[in-house]
């Protein structure tokens, strides 16, 4: 008669042939050895596979990200690009050094009012930070012009040795004032009174004198908001003295 | 207890056709797979990974389960994970060299004589281990999977693909195997082997 000790011992044997088997058990030493054996065979076995490290965090990590992945939602996305080009839009418009691309000078206004190379750029567009600025690092007597009530804001600032330049935006067109040490220049020019300052008119810009202090000239633009802007800014630059 | 029903749940679930939202999908396949990760980890490396292979074969492995997971019948959840596993195993496989080729014969063989009892008292583990790993694959697996993950013949019959008769057979061959290999390293039947 056949028995099958290892079906015995895996349970994998039906009722009444695991009865079979265990009978012959009680009667036959060497069978009831074998099963032993084949038993503690099984156990060292199971103590040697079970004591393999196994790395259960990671594999529980794994288990977590394939059930629920980080997702990166497109409007996420879209939304952090747009936050990141405004502020780098805003740093851009803000910090950035004074760039005279969008100033349009002629020649001769360069040479008379900017005879010396560039010394130092304001790094803001508010007006009194970017004179205190042209005061500490030009070390030249530069007045705060904000222009107020002609809806103006200051695009950049910039110095020379013995000149400054302000540029505004003013109804999206750009002005320039530009300021040098210098007395007299604008004698036999055009001249009119506005708000109680001597303008003069040349065929570039409208100028004015600061006495003991600067000349000024406005370019850009039309020449009736050059006019408005000299009218404005002569009493503002007039709070500086050399 | 709390197993068994909701595993049958989720096989009632879908025999009934009854849809699950995600977040329950997820839940219950976290909860269910928690349980089987050593187990899948154990039997890729007796598939003769290494701890980093049986890592990443794992990790695929349960992504496949998961996007199938729709299609589980609810029966043998273990099984139905390595036969994931296997196949995964088997695919890598192919592109590196043929699988092996052994006599997968049905014929149940029946020890008529002792096998086990010229092993000694006391086995070492080590010793278990190193000659387990020297045999064919698919005895590894067969042993592997009955006599230290406590699955019946029914379920590694399943996991494998194979019919029952041919894990028996396997088992049989596997175990003999293991024997010859056990009192070839110098087990003396007569004296206990220290650890």
């Amino acid at each position: 008669m056949n028995f099958d000790w290892q079906a015995y011992l895996d349970r994998s044997l039906g009722a009444e042939e695991m009865a079979r088997h265990e009978a012959a058990l009680q009667n036959d030493p060497a069978a009831a050895e074998e099963v032993e054996a084949l038993g503690r065979m099984r156990s060292a076995l199971r103590e040697a596979i079970l004591a393999e490290p196994i790395p259960v965090a990671r594999l529980e990590k794994a288990l977590r990200q394939t059930v629920r992945p980080a997702i990166v939602w497109p409007w996420r996305t879209a939304a952090l690009t747009a936050v990141t080009c405004a502020v780098a839009a805003f740093a851009f418009v803000s910090l950035r050094p004074v760039s005279s691309v969008q100033r349009v000078i002629p020649d001769s206004i360069v040479g008379q009012m900017m005879p010396t190379p560039m010394i130092a750029q304001a790094k803001t567009s508010d007006a009194d930070a970017a004179a205190e600025e042209i005061r500490r690092e030009g070390g030249i007597p530069a007045p705060t012009i904000r222009l107020a009530g002609l809806g103006a804001s200051m695009t950049s600032a910039e110095c020379g040795n013995c000149w400054l330049a302000y540029d505004y935006k003013i109804g999206g067109e750009i002005y320039t004032i530009i300021g040098r040490k210098s007395a007299g220049m604008w004698k036999g020019m055009q001249s009119f009174d506005a708000s109680g300052k001597r303008l003069y008119e040349t065929t570039d810009g409208v100028g004015w004198h600061c006495k003991g202090s600067m000349s000024y000239l406005v370019i850009g633009g039309n020449a009736e908001t050059r006019r408005k802007i000299a009218a404005n800014a002569c009493h503002e630059t007039d709070s500086i003295r050399l | 207890m709390i197993f068994v029903q909701t595993w049958a749940t989720h096989g009632s679930r879908i025999a009934q056709n009854v849809p699950m939202s995600r977040a329950e999908k997820q839940r219950r396949f976290e909860r269910l797979v928690k349980d089987e990760l050593s187990v899948l980890f154990r039997v890729a490396r007796r598939m003769g990974c290494t701890p980093e292979e049986a890592e990443d074969t794992v990790q695929t492995t349960l992504l496949k389960a998961y996007r199938a997971w729709d299609s589980f019948d609810g029966k043998h959840l273990r099984s139905w994970l390595i036969r994931i596993l296997r196949n995964e195993r088997l695919m890598l496989l192919r592109t590196e060299r043929d699988v092996l080729s052994l006599d997968d014969s049905d014929a149940v063989e029946v020890a008529d004589a002792p096998v086990w009892n010229g092993i000694s008292q006391r086995l070492d583990a080590g010793a278990v281990l190193t000659a387990l790993e020297g045999l064919p694959e698919i005895y590894r697996l067969v042993i592997q999977l009955c006599d230290v993950e406590d699955m019946t013949y029914e379920e590694v019959a399943d996991a494998l693909a194979i019919p029952v008769g041919t894990v028996r057979s396997r088992l049989f061959r596997g175990r003999s195997l293991l024997r010859d290999a056990l009192l070839s390293t110098g087990f003396d039947p007569n004296t206990e082997v220290s650890r």
